[in-house]
């Protein structure tokens, strides 16, 4: 780990405490807290900890200024205002409206009187689409972005040294070896990092992660923290500090079920869960340890040594300057003063919702069943629109069978693909089937079209060029590959197909060790 | 001996002496020298092993196994379709045979430009003649010219422009036409028949489904390889292995490589790496003639043109013409359209010919890492490049109509037919765009470009890197530009040079 360049942040320990009077009433073993809310730099927080490696790595260490992403309550922009204010760098936030708390506000004043500039949208989708490439981009003028949460490869390692500094205490014996930890899942790095950390530090020995998700799936998914935990041992690979066998992280479960209406919205389970907590003594937050510890609560911990990472930063009030309101971009500011205002906004966009999921249900379902589709990387539906695509390009005056082969024949074909490969080619697919509507005006899905009309479709596609012609061109060489393979069409080209193959034993067998059998020195 | 990694317990760690990352003509003779200079080798081999008895000459069996991404692999704007070849033995799997020698000008263009003096045409042509007697090569004889061949052959003589005969390296080929999915017969003098066995021999290991990630690296030195090991049928991960060697060498293709040294932050003072993709972009006419062509039968490839190829001169002309085939399958996703259009030209199958046009390319493509296991090819032609393409088009289809051609069809979107006695002159000012003409790329090179000065070029003539110590390369990435003919026989005969310096340099 030393081999990573760091700031230096979060250098001591933070404690763990005992939840005695808790422990009873869950029937754990044990049960504890991790005050990462003590953690020494800036206002404490796990936040910290991963800032304490991005910010030191490179480009973001040269960088005259940082961007980053939010809500408007986000603790991740408090952290960051207050490590440009103490590194000297310029910071731009851009956050999105949550629901405006008393922590919230607190956290929007500080990050309104020290940031540089800050940008408001209503929405995530908002955000994105208005500042796309201040939250995905690499940054401008010489300010780099840094992700959300501070969640990459690199901010995974401050979740890294955290999980080994526990897996430290634990042999020091502040604490018996948990048989979980549950920790707050929202960006993803300091979950990643923690899995990982405690991983390598116990090994088999390591506890179960219990992320429980704080943030909406998809936006945030079990998939995606491996590939965070990936990113961390790429770059540990790379400063040679171990070799990648070596990193197994611990097992990890993601719960999903205490997100409640949507991010950072506090729920009953997670209010219940905090006054619990502030009765012993821990000053929990709604919308990532109150769900978190409400995780905790709800599951059978009879007999288990369990352990609770309380991840958010000190419940102290933080510095603003007083005319902070003034310096709110204008949306945000008449959204403070008029919360209700958006209910009318909420109630027309919830009637909409409700239109286009009653419409979304009846084009996305509805497919013929395909008892023996094979599946082996396509679902059936998309099988359904192989199937109407080649009957729209193939010549014409074939059976209904020899299209579905055709679809048959492409499944099979495409099992070498790599992931992102696979990924564009089901996106593709559902371009093609649903995309009739915005780029040809078409009320139904490609599938429900007759072939005539697919044909009009699919040559439209190709005349216009660019992507539209990509999607073409994709359907059209699949539908191309599946036909021309079959034996069944050579005739009529007077191909002959193969030839007579030698037989007999192999003369490379020789050089082939059976299956399963290592190499000298194979070490599993 | 040949291991499937994804029959083994993992993850996993192996020790060696020699690193090999890729078992083509480049890393299988690098191995196949290092073993049996005494040296403890592992190869690392993304696909698997791929005999000739599973060689059922089937394209949807042997393509999605020969090639990456089944031959579906394009460059960022989908226009240009990059085939590679993976599978103990790389390309020279699916390769066609070819064997022709870097003309001695870009050697010499390379001495003078890249400081490679102690890498010159006459150290080039020892190593030729070695090679050459290695893979038996000789030139194809004129009895075994199928149709196809002698329509360019007779094309060419009709219009008086230089062609001649091609020389492959090949022993007790039946002519099947097949050598695209791979030779049943064994015929081909490849990489798998002619190196492997002498790695197995010397005692190398060579673990196939293992796709190399990273190089590990600390202090300026080599530690080893990182790899995942991937599951045969799909490729997807199913484990990690740790390969701990203070020498490592890079033969994973001029993609791989490049990928491999991005992946792995080696130091690269000049920012070569992977910027100076070439690719031998190749554009292709057919020619529907009256009696029956059949120019997937027999050997592919026997007579080149080289009117339009002049490489002596930097600013001549750059066009290679040879024959271009393949079975219904592939022939059938190259040509354009659909419906009648598409069947009125597979009714043809049997009676086209097609001649490509591969250009010794100027511009120069990026390659990049994607995620672990993959790579992102930018690349598309530059105006200069699009115009020799157009020029190369037209003179294909001057050939074929020389030959008797009764119509030519260019594979553009929309089709262009031209009838016989029709003018070819306006293919000469074609516009190619991505939208209307796709290109084929067999022959990726030259992004990581091998040169004397440590502050331009990343590796040095040996195939040594100059900024880490103990990491090697030996494939197409190191030529410093591209070399106007097929590259096999100048890999192997990288091979032979960044082997033995392996060697001499020990561990």
């Amino acid at each position: 780990m030393d081999a990573v360049p760091r700031l230096g942040w979060g250098s001591a320990p933070t404690p763990v405490e005992p939840l005695e009077p808790l422990r009873d009433d869950v029937g754990a073993a044990w049960l504890g807290v991790k005050r990462d809310d003590l953690c020494d730099a800036l206002f404490g927080s796990t936040k910290v900890r991963k800032l304490d490696y991005v910010l030191a790595a490179q480009p973001w260490a040269e960088a005259t200024g940082w961007v980053s992403t939010g809500g408007i309550g986000s603790g991740h922009l408090v952290a960051m205002t207050a490590a440009a204010r103490q590194l000297e760098r310029r910071f731009e936030a851009t956050c999105f409206w949550t629901p405006a708390s008393e922590r919230a506000l607190d956290n929007l004043a500080f990050v309104a009187s020290f940031a540089d500039t800050l940008r408001y949208r209503h929405t995530r989708p908002g955000m994105v689409l208005r500042y796309g490439g201040l939250v995905f981009g690499d940054g401008h003028d010489g300010a780099r972005v840094v992700p959300p949460g501070g969640s990459n490869g690199v901010g995974a390692l401050g979740g890294v040294r955290a999980g080994m500094e526990l897996a430290a205490q634990i042999d020091a014996g502040a604490l018996p070896l948990p048989d979980r930890v549950y920790v707050p899942l929202g960006s993803g790095g300091t979950v990643a990092g923690i899995a990982l950390g405690l991983g390598m530090a116990l090994g088999s020995r390591a506890p179960t992660v219990h992320a429980v998700a704080c943030v909406e799936w998809p936006l945030i998914t079990r998939r995606r923290v491996y590939d965070l935990i990936g990113q961390a041992q790429r770059v540990l690979a790379r400063a040679g500090a171990l070799e990648l066998a070596a990193m197994s992280p611990a097992p990890l479960v993601t719960d999903h079920r205490w997100i409640g209406p949507r991010y950072a919205v506090a729920t009953p389970a997670g209010l219940s869960a905090c006054d619990r907590l502030q009765n012993v003594g821990v000053p929990l937050e709604p919308v990532y340890s109150g769900k978190t510890m409400a995780s905790l609560l709800s599951d059978d911990q009879k007999g288990r040594n369990v352990l609770f990472w309380f991840t958010a930063r000190r419940p102290q009030t933080l510095p603003s300057e007083p005319g902070w309101r003034e310096r709110l971009p204008p949306a945000l500011a008449r959204r403070l003063g008029d919360p209700a205002g958006f209910t009318r906004r909420r109630f027309v966009l919830g009637g909409a919702a409700l239109v286009a999921g009653a419409v979304g249900t009846a084009r996305f379902t509805g497919y013929p069943g395909w008892p023996d589709w094979p599946g082996h990387v396509l679902a059936p539906w998309e099988g359904h629109v192989i199937r109407a695509c080649a009957e729209a390009l193939l010549p014409p005056a074939l059976d209904d069978g020899a299209y579905a082969q055709v679809a048959v024949n492409v499944d099979r074909y495409v099992q070498s693909m790599p992931s992102h490969g696979r990924l564009e080619l089901h996106a593709a697919l559902a371009s093609v089937e649903h995309a009739t509507t915005p780029l040809a005006f078409k009320l139904s899905r490609l599938t429900a079209l007759s072939p005539q009309s697919r044909l009009d479709y699919l040559e439209t596609l190709a005349a216009r060029g660019g992507l539209q012609r990509q999607l073409y061109r994709a359907v059209r060489d699949l539908c191309m590959v599946g036909y021309y393979q079959q034996p069944a069409t050579w005739e009529s080209i007077n191909y002959g197909g193969p030839l007579a193959l030698p037989t007999g034993p192999d003369p490379y067998a020789a050089l082939v060790a059976p299956a399963g059998a290592a190499p000298p020195g194979w070490q599993a | 001996m040949i291991h499937d990694a994804s029959t083994l317990a993992q993850p996993a760690r192996i020790r060696a002496d020699l690193c090999v990352v890729g078992s083509g003509p480049g890393g299988a003779t690098v191995a196949g020298i290092a073993a049996e200079a005494g040296l403890n080798v592992v190869v690392l081999e993304a696909g698997g092993l791929i005999t000739p008895r599973q060689m059922n000459q089937r394209e949807e069996d042997m393509l999605p196994r020969l090639l990456w991404h089944a031959g579906a692999r394009t460059s960022t704007n989908r226009a240009v379709h990059v085939h590679q070849g993976r599978g103990v033995g790389g390309s020279s799997l699916h390769n066609l045979n070819l064997c022709k020698r870097i003309p001695p000008e870009i050697l010499r263009r390379w001495v003078r430009d890249r400081g490679l003096d102690d890498l010159d045409e006459h150290v080039w042509s020892a190593l030729y003649d070695e090679v050459e007697a290695l893979l038996s090569v000789t030139e194809v004889p004129r009895r075994l010219w199928n149709t196809h061949n002698q329509l360019l052959e007779a094309g060419c003589r009709e219009l008086g422009w230089r062609h001649g005969p091609l020389s492959h390296n090949r022993t007790g080929c039946i002519g099947s036409g097949f050598c695209e999915v791979g030779c049943a017969y064994d015929a081909k003098n490849n990489a798998l028949k002619v190196w492997v066995p002498r790695v197995v021999k010397a005692g190398g290991t060579i673990l196939t489904h293992c796709q190399a990630t990273i190089v590990r690296h600390r202090m300026g030195e080599v530690r080893g390889v990182e790899a995942v090991i991937v599951d045969p049928v799909t490729g997807a991960p199913t484990g990690r292995l740790t390969v701990e060697a203070s020498v490592v060498c890079l033969s994973a293709s001029a993609t791989g490589t490049a990928a491999i040294l991005q992946r792995s932050d080696v130091r690269d003072p000049g920012r070569e790496t992977g910027n100076g993709l070439r690719i031998h972009p190749g554009v292709v006419a057919a020619g529907e003639f009256a009696d029956p062509v059949n120019a997937w039968d027999g050997i592919p490839q026997t007579v080149e043109c080289t009117q339009w190829l002049d490489l002596d001169r930097e600013d001549g002309h750059r066009s290679w013409i040879i024959p271009a085939f393949a079975h219904p399958m592939g022939f059938a996703a190259t040509l354009p359209g659909h419906g009648r259009q598409h069947r009125m030209l597979m009714d043809r199958y049997d009676r086209l010919a097609a001649f490509s046009a591969m250009l010794h390319d100027h511009t120069a493509g990026t390659v990049r890492p994607r995620g672990d296991l993959d790579v992102s090819i930018d690349y598309w032609s530059d105006a200069e490049d699009r115009r020799e393409l157009a020029l190369g088009l037209h003179a294909c289809a001057e050939i074929l109509f020389a030959a008797g051609a009764e119509r030519v069809f260019v594979p553009a979107d929309p089709l262009i037919v031209l009838e016989r006695g029709d003018s070819t002159a306006a293919l000469k000012d074609l516009e190619l765009t991505p939208d209307t003409m796709d290109l084929v790329a067999v022959h990726p090179m030259a992004s990581v470009p091998m040169g004397a000065d440590p502050a331009v070029a990343a590796v040095s003539s040996t195939g040594r890197h100059h900024h880490l110590d103990g990491l090697w390369g030996a494939d197409g990435s190191l030529f410093p530009t591209a070399i106007g003919v097929p590259p096999q026989l100048s890999i192997y005969a990288l091979g032979l040079r960044v082997g033995r310096a392996i060697a001499a340099a020990g561990v």
